[in-house]
């Protein structure tokens, strides 16, 4: 199926804040099975906004996050930001896209990586991108995404 | 920096076992994913989705497992 959304916004809002949408962080399918068979409830998850950044290897959230909704800590990975390199807490999360027609990832390993912007609380990176097709059209304010998953 | 950088990783044991195991999986399992908690190396995995599931499937939720590719160099992803 193709899997094709587009997101609007004006030409001025594109180039001032990038190409942003909602995404849900939470527990993968795995884990929400096991929790259920076990009679353990994890932290409901709501949904907040996330940048797609081209200039991010790897898809970050705020450490805050992160611990608020209890994600699974794997271990920790390098990050350099801002001409800095540290280690990172990375972290198992599913995520999905909750008011769009798109496709969501059962199992992603995020970083929990500071972001000083108050308006988004998410890097989508290109271990997800590697998987979409984006078309970014900054004279009409519009940015397509096409998941080219089968 | 140092809320994202705890000085006491729980992950800690695990990691000094890899470290210890590194030069030789290198030799075999060269970036695949190796899941390890505590003592136990559950298996190695040729992707970290794979790798996740083993470990669920193996440690359930309450034993905390270390996820990590079996690198010569360790990764720095870069955010510009």
């Amino acid at each position: 199926m193709d899997q094709r959304v587009v997101l609007k916004t004006s030409p001025d809002e594109l180039q001032q804040q990038g190409p942003i949408l909602k995404v849900l962080i939470g527990h993968t399918p795995d884990e929400l099975e096991e929790a259920q068979s076990v009679g353990f409830e994890f932290p409901e998850s709501r949904p907040f906004n996330a940048l797609i950044d081209t200039g991010a290897a790897v898809t970050i959230i705020n450490p805050q996050l992160a611990e608020t909704y209890k994600l699974r800590y794997t271990g920790m990975e390098r990050i350099t930001a801002v001409g800095h390199t540290d280690k990172y807490r990375g972290y198992a999360a599913a995520i999905s896209f909750p008011d769009r027609n798109l496709r969501g990832f059962d199992i992603v390993r995020i970083i929990a990586c500071p972001l000083a912007s108050p308006v988004m609380s998410c890097l989508i990176g290109r271990d997800i991108l590697r998987h979409w097709e984006l078309i970014y059209n900054g004279e009409s304010g519009a940015v397509t995404i096409l998941d080219l998953r089968r | 920096m140092n809320d994202t950088m705890p000085t006491d990783d729980p992950l800690g044991r695990e990691l000094s076992l890899y470290d210890a195991r590194k030069q030789e999986w290198s030799r075999d399992y060269l970036n695949q994913f190796v899941v390890i908690a505590g003592n136990q190396v559950e298996g190695f995995h040729p992707d970290y989705e794979s790798a996740f599931k083993a470990g669920i499937q193996a440690f359930g939720l309450k034993q905390q497992f270390l996820i990590k590719q079996i690198c010569v160099t360790e990764p720095v992803y870069v955010v510009y």
